[in-house]
């Protein structure tokens, strides 16, 4: 089953595997060019007919349409890792715990305690309750269930892998990466999504405070700018790039290479690529040609010059 | 307003709370307290307080809609949960509280321009201008071995319908017994009110502690020219209501003065407010003792993140005054802590100074307040949208609590707070001995658009105040009315 259309962002990312837990077996689910593929389930979209009519759905096919919902999802650039080091332990147990109807699995509580109740109500309507609070009810009981699909898809997508989780934060990059100068709404997300990504790689190549570092997103022609200014507390790495550096550069392991920030790729391609990259901030950015050696952390991929 | 900015910043310190969790938890699975975000492996509650103050603030100032400051709280737990905690489950299906213990006032809806403040008081129902008639009078009643009396400080008839401000007292240990059945039958069959028409009126009851609000029902006919109440066996009070019309009490006066606040200058303020009221609990012994502190520590914390905040959605000027009045305010109450970077102001407003040389003294006050009770009955010329009248004053239990009726607030988004955290104003006394009152609101009634507010002043007035002075300070205008007090005693 492919859910996503191809893209060249993923040119310099080799395909990937994880096993999912799915019937009473486990089965392989891939990414590949950009695309999620189910090889257990070559009729995949049949499957989830036949869940829909009262089936049981498989666990593959599940993972395929969380991957499917979330692909432009900036909850997923807020929720997922910010680089290999950055490690979110879950697992598929994890998964299960949370579904619905587990003992313990599910609870919701919080700001909203009104649709909680009017959710569990909503089941037993007396025919003399008023059709405005039967209203009111359905679309806390709809609200409820929406919540409790999107932690559980949330899950699902993490469960995967970290090779998955960056290449599904580079599809939504992608998903945001022209539209990212007009579509106002989306612009602080990506934002924060570039700050939480930067900083890190800046302070492994500066060393300086991720606190420290000032993103803006780039637009228009070229590849942007990496500035340093000030001193001390004052100091400041000032850095615009597009929002399709996390895909093409970031989702790719591509961010530090050999001590230079890269900050665009020039011809892409795995396992050998051509990058630009800096020494320095202020510097004119330099061709590298750089070679995926593997054994990455994380199963990221490990570029080399 | 620069709702993008706001929203940026608020995901920015999300970034930088989430780095400071992950970087200060202990192994997955454990409890840890870091950068502001606090889990327990014992619970399902996450709290975030720096952030969630934040969110709280942007959308107080409506910099940021309450549903996109939840979802970003929403992905923040989720991203500590899923990287920190060994059972994640629970905690991802977890909404983080983020107006529970509102500290920010939702701000009014932006004022027409400086000054925009309404020629006077509103218009009742079927146009008719709203009516507030100032009391003073006493009801006995007896009902088996209870006796005691109501004291009816005001009449307002607005859009909402008529109420009579009232207190009451009785004069026996079992007394007690029939506060339970205030609201009740009890109550219903003791009271009855009667007009010159010879209509009858139903009456209900909101009563909190010894004072609240009598609705009357029907609606009472224009060009009535009194009410009877009456208690059972006793002589009936005729309630003279006059030619209908606006205003106040004879030698009542309002006054207007144009104000242009920012949203995050008035919310600020009004947060000033709150901190003096809540340091009045306390008075001399914030100086000598850390505990007495502690609630004000836990109020001020995070206070330059919002002001950062406020800055950064451009509701805040960067020059304003008010956060380094703040500073100045933190600093003569001795606590630290709430990260404000604003250089102490240099001068505070005369009614902070006048409380906070209260709270200074050496030499507490010990003596509660006289019981005493106040006719009251001003409407305000409208401002900010809002409608305010005042509707009595009552020295009870050792407490000052001034009554005020508010119509036009907008309605809230069903997710907000009570009112009781949530008035967008200041609201302060000034007595005839030049002495500053604070006033928080103690306990609201809500019906039909309007919010009857029990506000506490502090510290108390004394009985022996000959006037007063109210100031309702809104983002357009500060409207102030000055009142003389006719002191009514419990016999």
């Amino acid at each position: 089953m492919t859910v996503i259309p191809n893209d060249p962002w993923f040119a310099c990312l080799p395909s990937r595997e994880a096993s999912v837990p799915c019937g009473q077996g486990t089965h392989a689910v891939r990414w590949e060019a950009g695309s999620l593929r189910l090889p257990e389930h070559p009729d995949a979209e049949a499957e989830a007919v036949l869940a829909a009519l009262g089936g049981e759905k498989a666990r593959c096919v599940e993972v395929a349409e969380a991957w499917h919902r979330h692909a432009d999802d900036l909850s997923v650039l807020a929720i997922g890792p910010r680089g290999p080091a950055d490690e979110i332990g879950i697992g598929w147990d994890d998964v299960t715990a949370a579904l619905p109807g587990v003992p313990g699995g599910f609870v919701f509580t919080g700001t909203t305690p009104s649709v909680q109740v009017a959710a569990r109500l909503a089941a037993g309507l007396h025919p003399s309750v008023p059709a405005a609070v039967q209203a009111r009810r359905r679309r806390a009981q709809e609200e409820l269930e929406l919540v409790q699909r999107r932690r559980t898809d949330m899950l699902s997508l993490l469960a995967l892998g970290y090779g998955f989780q960056v290449r599904l934060a580079g599809q939504v990059a992608a998903a945001y990466a022209d539209a990212a100068g007009e579509d106002g709404r989306a612009r602080p997300a990506l934002v924060a999504a570039m700050a939480g990504r930067l900083g890190p790689v800046a302070e492994q190549w500066l060393g300086i405070d991720p606190d420290q570092v000032v993103v803006s997103l780039h637009a228009g022609p070229g590849w942007g700018s990496v500035e340093l200014t000030g001193r001390g507390e004052q100091r400041r790495l000032l850095v615009a790039l597009p929002v399709m550096w996390l895909a093409r550069v970031w989702a790719a392991g591509l961010a530090l290479v050999d001590r230079h920030l890269v900050v665009a790729v020039e011809r892409p391609g795995w396992p050998d690529t051509r990058v630009l990259g800096l020494r320095a901030p202020g510097a004119e950015p330099e061709p590298l040609d750089v070679h995926d050696g593997g054994g990455g952390a994380g199963h990221a991929p490990h570029w080399e010059v | 307003m620069n709702r993008e900015r706001a929203e940026t910043f608020l995901r920015l310190l999300a970034e930088t709370e989430l780095r400071a969790a992950c970087e200060g938890a202990p192994a997955l699975g454990g409890a840890f307290v870091s950068g502001g975000a606090q889990w327990s492996a014992d619970s399902v509650a996450p709290s975030f307080p720096r952030l969630a103050r934040v969110a709280q603030a942007l959308a107080a100032v409506h910099a940021l809609d309450l549903a996109a400051a939840q979802d970003v709280l929403a992905d923040f737990a989720i991203a500590v949960g899923v990287r920190q905690h060994s059972d994640p489950g629970p905690l991802l299906l977890t909404r983080p509280a983020m107006t529970r213990g509102r500290l920010y006032a939702r701000a009014w809806p932006a004022p027409a321009g400086p000054g925009a403040a309404g020629a006077g008081a509103g218009e009742g129902g079927a146009g008719r201008p709203d009516r507030f008639i100032p009391l003073g009078l006493t009801v006995p009643f007896r009902q088996e071995d209870v006796s005691g009396e109501v004291n009816l400080l005001s009449y307002a008839h607005t859009s909402s319908g008529a109420r009579l401000t009232v207190t009451w007292r009785t004069r026996s240990a079992v007394g007690q017994g029939l506060v339970r059945q205030f609201g009740g039958p009890g109550l219903t069959r003791l009271l009855t009110v009667s007009d010159d028409r010879g209509g009858g009126y139903q009456l209900d009851f909101s009563f909190n502690d010894w004072s609240g609000e009598i609705r009357l029902r029907p609606d009472p006919p224009d060009g009535l020219r009194w009410l009877e109440l009456s208690a059972s066996g006793q002589k009936p009070v005729r309630i003279a209501l006059g030619e209908p019309g606006p205003g106040g009490p004879d030698g009542a006066a309002t006054q207007v003065t144009p104000a242009d606040l920012s949203a995050g200058e008035q919310m600020l303020t009004v947060f000033a407010d709150r901190l003096l009221m809540v340091a009045g609990e306390h008075g001399p012994d914030l100086r000598r003792t850390s505990y007495a502190r502690a609630p004000l520590h836990a109020m001020t914390a995070g206070l330059g993140d919002v002001v950062a905040a406020l800055e950064a959605a451009e509701v805040l000027p960067p020059h304003s005054v008010v956060p380094g009045q703040l500073a100045a305010l933190c600093a003569s109450l001795s606590v630290t802590g709430h990260g404000l970077t604003a250089p102490p102001g240099p001068e505070l407003p005369e009614r902070w100074l006048s409380l906070l040389s209260h709270y200074q003294r050496r030499k507490p006050d010990t003596a509660p307040a006289r019981e005493g009770h106040a006719p009251l009955a001003v409407a305000f010329p409208e401002f900010d949208g809002m409608r305010l009248a005042l509707l009595g004053l009552h020295n009870t239990d050792g407490q000052t609590l001034l009554h005020l009726l508010v119509s036009g607030l907008p309605e809230d988004e069903g997710t907000g707070p009570p009112i009781m955290e949530n008035l967008p104003v200041s609201v302060w006394v000034r007595d005839s001995g030049g002495r500053w009152h604070v006033a928080g609101v103690d306990n609201v009634q809500f019906s039909d658009g309007e919010y009857c507010l029990r506000m506490k002043l502090r510290p108390t007035l004394a009985r022996s105040t000959a006037w007063i002075e109210v100031l309702v300070a809104g983002r357009s205008a500060e409207v102030c009315a000055t009142v003389p007090l006719g002191w009514g005693y419990p016999p």
